[in-house]
C-alpha cells in the first residue's frame, strides 16, 4: 500500500493532541560550541506544562562519543542520573550522584564516521511546577559507538524552569549540531 | 513566537493484509519525522524501514530489549534490506520511530525507536541510514532480518508526523 504524505490527515495515535505541541526555539551551530542555552523560559509558565528538547549532535572530542549534560536554571551541582544501555554486546546500567550536570545523551564524536550525528530526545515533565523536584528523561542513541540508552536525571529543585543548558561534557558540539526546544500544553 | 507543529502528514489504516506500507512524496519542510505503528502481524516478526527505496548496505543499528526471561542487546551493520525498528506480534504492538534531521543533506539519518508489545518484548533501538540524501519516502516491511515476508494484518495503522524547527 502506498499513500502520499500529502493525503489523509489525522493526529490519532501519536500521543500528542493536535495544537498542543509548539516549537519554541531552534539553535543550529555555525561553529563549534561547548554549550547551548535556552533562556527566558519563564515567559511560557502559563502556556506549557512540559518541555521537550530534540538534539542531533556530534562532538569535537577525539573519541567515538562524548557525554551530553543538561543543567537546570544554571544550577551546577547536585544532579543525579541513571542509565540503562545496550551496547550491542551487553546490557549495562550506570548511575552517578552529586554531579555538575545530569547526563542524558551520548552524541557521536570525532572518531565516528563522517556525517554521523547522535540523536537525543529529552522530556522535561512538569517543568513549571513549584512543588516537584525536576526530573528529566531521555531516549538517546547512535551507531559507531553503538549505544541505545534510556536515561533519567534529576535535581533537588522545585523552582519553575527559567533556563536549560545543554553541554558537551568533554568537548564541544561541532558545527551543524542542532538543538530544538518544544513546549507541550497541559 | 512559538509555532504549532507535530503536524499529521498521513495516516493509513489497512483494510486488508499488506506486506509493505509506503509513505511517498514526503515534503522537506519539517526538521524531524515521527512514525507511529499500532497493529498486529500474521506471525511474530521484525519490522524494518527503508528510506528512498534504498536496498543497499547502508543501514546500521543497535538494539536493547527485554523479554520475560531476560534482556539482550545486539548490533547490525550493513543490513542489506533495511533498518529494524521493532518487533510486532500477533498481539497489538506499538512502534514509534523518531527520524532526526530527515531532510538535512549534511548528516546521515539517525533514528530512535521504541517497540512495545506487552506479551512479547519491549525494545529500544537506534539506527543510522548512511546517506546524506533527504528522505522522501519510507517503506515499512516485516521480517527484515528473517526469511519470508509476514503481512501486517487488517486494522493496523501507520501514521506519519512532521516536526518543524
Amino acid at each position: 500500500m502506498t499513500l502520499s504524505a500529502l493525503g489523509i490527515f489525522s493526529a490519532a495515535g501519536a500521543g500528542v493532541v493536535a495544537g498542543t505541541y509548539e516549537l519554541i526555539e531552534t539553535q543550529i551551530l555555525g561553529s563549534s560550541q561547548a554549550s547551548v542555552v535556552f533562556s527566558s523560559l519563564g515567559t511560557y509558565s502559563s502556556t506549557y506544562k512540559h518541555l521537550q528538547i530534540r538534539v542531533t549532535a556530534r562532538s569535537t572530542r577525539a573519541d567515538l562519543d562524548s557525554p551530553l549534560g543538561v543543567q537546570f536554571n544554571g544550577i551546577t551541582s547536585g544532579y543525579f542520573w541513571h542509565a540503562l544501555k545496550g551496547t550491542g554486546s551487553a546490557v549495562q546500567f550506570e548511575a552517578l550522584t552529586s554531579q555538575s550536570s545530569m547526563r542524558l545523551g551520548s552524541p557521536t564524536a570525532a572518531n565516528s564516521t563522517a556525517n554521523n550525528f547522535g540523536a537525543t530526545v529529552v522530556d522535561i515533565l512538569d517543568a513549571y511546577s513549584t512543588t516537584k523536584n525536576k526530573t528529566f528523561r531521555s531516549l538517546t542513541g547512535a551507531t559507531n559507538l553503538d549505544r541505545i540508552q534510556l536515561m533519567s536525571g534529576s535535581v533537588a529543585s522545585t523552582n519553575s524552569v527559567t533556563s536549560i543548558t545543554v553541554l558537551d561534557q568533554f568537548g564541544s558540539f561541532v558545527s551543524g549540531s542542532r538543538f530544538s526546544l518544544y513546549g507541550i500544553k497541559g | 513566537m512559538p509555532t504549532t507543529t507535530y503536524t499529521a502528514l498521513a495516516n493509513i489504516t489497512l483494510g486488508s493484509t499488506a506486506a509493505t506500507v509506503t509513505f511517498t512524496s514526503i515534503p522537506a519542510t519539517y526538521r524531524d519525522l515521527v512514525l507511529v505503528y499500532n497493529g498486529t502481524v500474521e506471525t511474530g516478526a521484525t519490522t524494518g524501514i527503508r528510506f528512498n527505496g534504498d536496498t543497499g548496505s547502508n543501514y546500521n543499528e543497535v538494539v536493547m530489549y527485554g523479554v520475560g526471561s531476560g534482556s539482550g542487546t545486539s548490533t547490525a551493520t550493513a543490513n542489506l534490506t533495511g533498518l529494524n525498528v521493532g518487533y510486532p506480534g500477533t498481539g497489538i504492538t506499538q512502534i514509534r520511530v523518531q527520524i532526526m534531521d530527515y531532510s538535512a543533506t549534511d548528516k546521515h539519518k539517525t533514528t530512535l525507536s521504541r517497540s512495545d508489545n506487552s506479551a512479547i518484548v519491549v525494545a529500544a533501538l537506534a539506527g543510522r541510514w548512511a546517506s546524506t540524501s533527504a528522505i522522501t519516502s519510507i517503506t515499512f516491511r516485516n521480517s527484515e532480518s528473517q526469511s519470508g515476508i509476514y503481512d501486517f494484518n487488517a486494522g493496523s495503522t501507520f501514521a506519519l508526523y512532521g516536526i518543524a524547527s
